[in-house]
Order: structure tokens, then sequence, then C-alpha cells
């Protein structure tokens, strides 16, 4: 506690302001007496101090890396914030779609009528992108984060997004967990309570490496699919019609073509009343000249955006067209499930 | 004293001393849209700026211990009840960076931003301070240029080697782009009322822009900072944008001898021009970004 105060001092004998604050010749306030003069006590470091306190005091941004679950309101108000969120096990590609997105906005590449609108999480991107911004040693954060602050090494979150399509204003949030989530989830069902966001999700997107599905493991990657799409349906129960998209990486080496055990992945979902959407997609392509960069990326966030299924890479509707024509699955206060 | 303000902002050598210098030559003689309203409280740092630029010559860097602030009382040449204050704030160029990564300004710094401030941001074409954005190339190499570790693996190195923290620049686009968010949160904070406020995008160094470059300042905008271009397009209903091109000697005496001789048998104060990029034409009155972001 401070020792500064300020006191009326007069220079009338006899006038006791100082101590009662009460004007000696009547005056309705001391300020408006001749005599008397407001003065400052306490020690001169303290005052300085406290006003070094004021100056310093200015205003905290966002920490531009990455939103925890609290943060995530200070998007959601104003405008429709979709939730997607990103599954796939370690180096299955989800940073590279995520990094693959902002520069295609950051550098004005996104389709006709998509431009760039604001970001809180321009610096997380940019460290992504410069692999400055790694999972470190040691065990893995085991929870989302609620708040991040600018001393934090990456924490699970969520990047932000803002984009404009035509006139419309679409606001992304991107989670950006470390994939072993996603294997955890497979192998452990306790794991899945970290995962509940997906619940009021407006879309999922589950990225599968394309070249592991047509190597020599591709029927080990079938069985962890299958049963990460049981997770889904069975221990965290999102909704069946809630944007799908099974999203296959690193596309542009292998050829553009569906690997062929992608037919029992897709086969599953649909038996477990999913609607996959699947998407080839190179988001930096190794060969730009056949195969631009970021073919698939945008497919993926619009076929979200939009909640409703389009037919260029498979045509499901067909099996069930009951369960395909819902809006996406509203935001709702994001809080209200911790 | 009227409470409205212009607040001049650019990071490093991006020309805002010099857009400064050149337009108070105007201010003080009278000959712009915009004038004097009596004598700023400090002159000096003016003029010394705007005597090198008399001279032919670009005034220096301005020194980081040399922090001068420049409140200069202004009013509209033509409607003298028109009245603000243009004010360079007492940082240098490298500050605008250290807020940003900070991501937190000062009490001075807040007090600036009120619903009547209006911004001019200076870029300055080929400028080495400027971070160009990210490109496939760089990322690619980065993400796909080696096979990945195993998650081991690269844990094992990674603790082992600390990553040494590497000092990275952001993108100059980047970094303009998120103070201009500052700049809103801040507004809106304090004035949840639609509060619009004016920002300029002032491209320095006009003259060093390829021969073939057919288009305006926006049109360099958004080439070379497309992040910030679409910025400007997609938040015009919370900010009001016009885009500026400047050139103090319409060349370049330091690099160009032969130019700095020519200059040298011409009068500076009629060298160098604005461009507009409402209309694109250029006008020899450097306080024309100033009115206009006084909606003068």
């Amino acid at each position: 506690m401070s020792s500064v105060a300020q006191k009326f001092v007069c220079s009338k004998a006899d006038c006791t302001v100082a101590t009662t604050g009460t004007c000696l010749l009547g005056k309705p306030t001391p300020q408006e007496c001749e005599y008397c003069r407001l003065i400052v006590t306490g020690q001169p470091e303290e005052r300085e101090s406290e006003k070094t306190q004021t100056l310093q005091d200015g205003r905290t941004f966002h920490t531009g890396s990455e939103l925890g679950t609290s943060d995530m309101l200070q998007v959601s108000s104003g405008s429709y914030t979709h939730i997607v969120g990103l599954m796939g096990s370690y180096n299955a590609g989800k940073t590279c779609f995520l990094l693959s997105l902002y520069l295609m906005a950051s550098r004005q590449l996104l389709p006709k009528g998509y431009l760039f609108r604001r970001s809180l999480t321009l610096q997380g991107f940019e460290d992504r992108a410069r692999k400055l911004r790694e999972w470190r040693g040691g065990p893995l954060p085991q929870e989302l984060a609620d708040h991040t602050s600018l001393a934090d090494e990456r924490r699970p979150g969520f990047l932000h997004l803002g984009i404009a399509k035509n006139e419309e204003r679409i606001d992304l949030l991107l989670s950006d967990l470390p994939g072993e989530w996603t294997t955890s989830l497979i192998n452990r069902a306790e794991t899945a309570k970290r995962w509940e966001f997906l619940k009021r999700a407006d879309g999922i997107i589950v990225v599968l490496d394309g070249v592991e599905l047509i190597g020599n493991n591709r029927f080990v990657h079938v069985t962890d699919a299958k049963h990460l799409l049981h997770r889904l349906k069975d221990t965290l129960r999102i909704p069946i019609d809630i944007p799908f998209v099974i999203l296959v990486s690193k596309a542009d080496e292998i050829q553009m073509e569906e690997p062929a055990v992608l037919g029992e992945i897709k086969q599953s979902a649909v038996e477990l009343g999913l609607a996959p959407k699947v998407i080839l997609c190179a988001s930096f392509s190794r060969k730009p000249d056949v195969v631009p960069n970021g073919v698939g990326v945008v497919d993926a966030v619009e076929h979200i955006i939009t909640g409703t299924l389009r037919k260029p890479y498979i045509n499901w509707e067909d099996l069930r067209p009951d369960r395909y024509n819902t809006a996406p699955t509203p935001f709702r206060l994001f809080k209200t499930l911790r | 004293m009227s409470n409205r303000a212009v607040l001049l902002i650019g990071g490093p050598e991006t020309g805002k001393s010099n857009f400064l210098f050149r337009a108070w030559t105007h201010i003080d003689s009278s000959n712009g849209l915009v004038e004097k309203d009596g004598l700023p409280p400090d002159v000096e740092y003016l003029q010394s700026g705007a005597e090198c630029q008399l001279r032919g010559e670009f005034a220096g860097h301005t020194s980081q211990e040399v922090q001068m602030i420049s409140n200069i009382p202004i009013r509209l040449r033509s409607d003298f009840h028109k009245k603000a204050l243009l004010v360079v704030p007492d940082i240098d160029g490298e500050q605008i960076n250290r807020i940003y990564h900070a991501r937190k300004w000062s009490y001075d710094w807040e007090s600036l931003i009120t619903e009547s401030t209006a911004y001019l941001f200076f870029v300055r074409v080929n400028s080495p301070q400027t971070i160009a954005p990210l490109d496939w190339i760089a990322c690619h190499k980065l993400y796909c240029g080696t096979p990945a570790p195993t998650p081991a693996a690269d844990r094992q190195a990674s603790e082992s080697a600390k990553i040494v923290e590497k000092k990275v620049e952001t993108p100059t686009q980047v970094v303009l782009v998120d103070w201009l968010q500052f700049i809103l949160k801040a507004v809106h904070d304090k004035h949840p009322q639609a509060v619009r406020p004016r920002v300029g995008i002032v491209v320095t160094a006009w003259d060093c822009v390829a021969i073939d470059f057919q288009g305006g300042p926006s049109e360099w905008v958004k080439e070379n900072m497309p992040l910030l271009h679409q910025f400007c397009i997609t938040n015009e209903e919370v900010f009001e944008f016009s885009f500026f091109g400047t050139s103090i000697f319409s060349g370049d005496p330091i690099n160009d001898l032969e130019f700095k001789e020519e200059i040298s048998q011409k009068d500076p104060r009629k060298l160098g021009y604005i461009r507009h990029s409402s209309d694109n034409r250029e006008s020899d009155d450097f306080t024309i970004p100033i009115a206009w972001a006084l909606d003068w």
C-alpha cells in the first residue's frame, strides 16, 4: 500500500484546513481559498513508482500465437464462427494444411470471391510456417489451453482466420492439436474428454497420409482410421450430420489418385451414419507444375462452410439422402463445455 | 485547440520523417491545403530535417537516442476554423516492431488513440527493412525438403538442441495488419459507438517503383503486401482507407549521382510529388494525405 496522500495547507495563521478540511475564511471548499494550496505527501520515489505504474498500464493485446478456449470468445462476438476440428496422427499433414490455407490467404491466392479479412493468430501462423513453434520435448500438453500468454510455448488451441466470401464474413477457428491426441483417442476412450469440443464443432477434417495409404502399412492405417471413426461416433457422439471431410494429404506424391484402401474407410464412415466427403489434398506440392500448391485445402474449408456435399470426388447422396441437407451445427458458448 | 489529430506511423526507414519534413515545408510556407496554426513547441527538429532536403539530400535515420516528438498545430488554409494536430510519436521506427512483438503499448500510446484520430501508415518501395511475405518455396523447403523424423527422434533432437531462439523477422505486412487490429480494438473498446477512423497507406520512394509497373499505390500494395491490401478491402466498414504514393525529389540523389548533380541546379521545393490512388493524379502538395486523413 502506498503512503502517498494529498492534503491542503494554508498560509493563514490558525487555519486548521490541513487537519479538518474546513477553511478558516469560510470558503465552501479549500480550493477556492487564495491562501490554500494542495500538496502531495509521501516519498518521492513512491510517487515516481506510482507514475511509472500508470504509464506501464497501457494496453495489452491478444498474444497472436494461438487461442485458448477463453480467448475464443473474443472472436465469436460479431460474426458467425465456424469451429473446425482437425484430426490426424503425427506427420499426417495437419500443420501443412493450416499453413497452406494461411499462405493462400496471405498472398491473395484464395479462389475468386474469397479474401483475407482478419486474424488474431497471425504470428502463430508465421511461427509455425518457420518451424519456430513446434511441440517441444518432454510430455505433451494434455488439455486444451484455456488462455494463452506471450511466454507460452505451443499449446493445444485454435488458429483463427477471418475471411470474406463475397459479402459474407466467415471466421474459422481451426484446432491445432498434437497428432498424439488422435492416436490416444483411438487407443484409449478415457482421453476422449479433451475432444468434447467436437460435439459443437461445425465440421471435422480427418487428415490421412496419402503416401502411407499406399505403403506397406496401409492396412494398419485403415484399421486406425476405422477405429477413429468409431470413437467419434460411439464415444464422442458427434452429430452424424456434421460436415465431415476425409482429407488425403500429400496427394501430389500419389498422382492425385485415391488410394484403393480408402473405399473401406469411407464405407465404414457411411455405415456409422456419417456423410464423408473425400478430398485429395496437396498442401505443399512437390510438383507444383503438375499439382498446384494448396489443392484441396479450400475445398475442405468450403465443404464445412457451406455444410453441404459437393460432387467432384464422390456422390454419397444416393446412399443416405435424408441426412445431408442440414445446416452446420450452431456454434454455442464454448465455455459451457469445459 | 482541436482534439483532432493525425498520427504518423512507420517502421524503420519507411520514409516517415522525410515525408514529415517535406510536408512541414509546405505547412510552414502556407502553399498547400494545410498550413500551420502557430509554431510547434519544438521546431528545431523539423527545421533541420527540412534544411537537409532543401540542400537536395534526404534527412538521416532518426536516432534511437534522440527521440523527438513533433506536435504540429495545423489548420485548413481555406477555412481557419478547421484545426487539428499533426502528431509524430516520440519513437523510432524500431518501436513499431517492438510493440508488435510485445503485444502491448504504453499509456502514452493509448492516449493517442481517440475517436478523432486519423492515421498515416508508411511503407517504402525497395526498403531493405521491408520483410517480404512468406512464400511457397520457403515453406516447401521447411516442410517437404527432408523426410520428417519420427516423433521420438524429433523430440530428442529438439530437446538436446533446445532450439536456439532464432531472430526471424515477421513480414512487414503482418506487422501492419496486426497494428491496424490493435488500433481497431483500442478504438472500439473506448468508443463502442460507430467510429470509422481514416487510415492512409503512404507508399514512399514512389520513384523507385519499376518502370513497367502500370498501377498506382493501391495496386503496388496489392502486389507487394497482399495481406494488407485484402485487409483494407474487407474492413471498409470499420476503417476508411486510401492509398498514396510519394517521392521527395522524383529521383534518388543518394544512388544516382547524375540525378544529384541535376537537382543541385533546381529548387528542391518544386521537386517531388504525391500520387493519390483515388484519381491516380500527381500533385506537388505534400499536405494532401494529411488533409484527406482529416476529411478536409
